[in-house]
């Protein structure tokens, strides 16, 4: 296995990788001994290091999505703004609609006060 | 004066029924993306939970093994996403979920049902009116104003709604297009690939020294019984079984997030459209992919 001297992370992350994959085969074909200790704690540290990679690679994302977050708020707040226009839209024609129905319970009232049948 | 009242209100009734009362194509395709489009974002969230999960299982696995040489060191457990990572992808898939709940309400019909709702009461308040022949011809010709005046703010309160919705929706789905796509995309890449990043191989790494660390305990535990040997051993075929259904769940959640995306891109780009074919085809692969992706998720949760 050999890394470039000037290897991106993705390159060390496939050649780290590639170790890895050949080195656990290779610990599970040893007889249980002082080899295969050293072979366990040498696989235990590559995978801190490809876990380290895998971490780098995820907060390399955070700044990109943090940007994208930060594009969405605009029409987001666009769309609460909408939501609210609407609701205020209904609940306006629901008052409306609320005097009529007072209008028609009071026509009622009158009609029953006088006893007009 | 009155008739005239009359004719213009009747009028306003007839335009808006031919406009059509129910939801607009837009605010229609808007309503069903939103159900889905909030069901893929919560499956998401979950991708990274099965990763923590079996990230958690390896360090205590690791730090067991460890015992009788390093002793006892809690502090060696952490968590595999940072926690400035893991706030930015719960801050965003909350977002996604809320701005899919909030389309859903602004293109669902509960405005216009709360229009209909109040109108329906006043309409049985006519009917009790008109019932009570009270103040006869008084009364007839108020009922049949009132009546009028009611279909009329009905009518006039969903077409106002209507209205402002297919005015300003269009504008926002455009803007929202690439924050989407870009979102999405990235959640992608944080899921990779098994053998080269992200959390699908550091699920397979995870697993991968769990068994090891399972082989070293059986292997160095010279006084198991039978039975406790056995049962040590059984456990390693679960785990593989546990690594493959793992990584099915984060490729499935994968193939949901490039669908949520490309759904959302149709949706924005039909938005002025009546009929939009490609929007429902996608529509529906994502909401498949969303049935299928639900199904691991419940495998996931009952393991």
């Amino acid at each position: 296995m050999t890394i470039p001297e000037e290897a991106t992370p993705q390159q060390v992350h496939d050649a780290l990788q590639s170790l890895k994959n050949d080195l656990e085969n290779f610990f599970q074909q040893l007889p249980p001994g002082p080899d295969r200790k050293l072979l366990d704690q040498i696989l235990d540290s590559l995978d801190d290091t490809l876990t380290s990679l895998n971490q780098d690679g995820i907060s390399a994302n955070t700044v990109a999505l943090n940007a994208a977050e930060d594009s969405m708020a605009n029409p987001l707040q666009q769309l609460d703004n909408l939501q609210t226009e609407l609701k205020a839209i209904a609940g306006n024609f629901a008052k409306a609609a609320d005097i009529l129905d007072k209008t028609a319970n009071a026509l009622s009232a009158v009609s029953s006060y006088f006893g007009i049948k | 004066m009155a008739k005239t009242l009359r004719l213009h209100v009747a009028a306003l009734v007839l335009l808006s029924f031919l406009s059509g009362c129910s939801l607009s194509p837009l605010a229609k395709r808007t309503a069903d993306f939103s159900s889905a489009a909030a069901a893929t974002s919560i499956d998401t969230a979950s991708a990274y939970q099965i990763v923590e999960r079996a990230h958690y299982d390896t360090e205590v696995a690791t730090l067991v093994a460890n015992y009788d040489t390093d002793g006892f060191h809690p502090e060696k457990i952490k968590p595999f996403l940072k926690p400035e990572d893991q706030e930015t992808r719960t801050r965003i898939l909350n977002g996604l979920t809320q701005y899919a709940e909030t389309l859903a309400e602004v293109s669902g019909d509960q405005p216009l049902a709360d229009v209909d709702k109040q109108a329906a009461v006043l309409g049985n308040s006519l009917k009790d009116l008109s019932k009570s022949g009270a103040l006869a011809p008084l009364a007839k010709s108020a009922d049949t104003e009132l009546n009028i005046a009611a279909a009329a703010l009905d009518a006039l309160g969903r077409a106002l709604i209507e209205h402002r919705r297919d005015r300003k929706l269009p504008d926002i789905l455009k803007q929202m297009k690439d924050p989407i796509q870009q979102i999405c995309d990235l959640l992608w890449k944080d899921i990779g690939d098994p053998e080269k990043s992200g959390l699908r191989n550091q699920l397979k790494n995870d697993y991968a020294t769990l068994i090891r660390k399972q082989t070293d305990f059986i292997t160095d535990s010279k006084n198991l019984t039978a039975g406790e040997r056995r049962a040590a051993i059984a456990e390693l075929p679960k785990m593989l079984a546990a690594q493959a259904d793992g990584d099915r769940t984060l490729a499935a959640t994968q193939d949901a997030l490039k669908q949520l995306a490309l759904t959302h891109a149709a949706l924005a780009d039909t938005a002025a459209a009546k009929d939009a074919p490609g929007f429902k085809a996608l529509l529906s692969a994502l909401v498949e992919d969303g049935i299928q992706l639900h199904g691991f998720y419940e495998k996931q949760a009952a393991r």
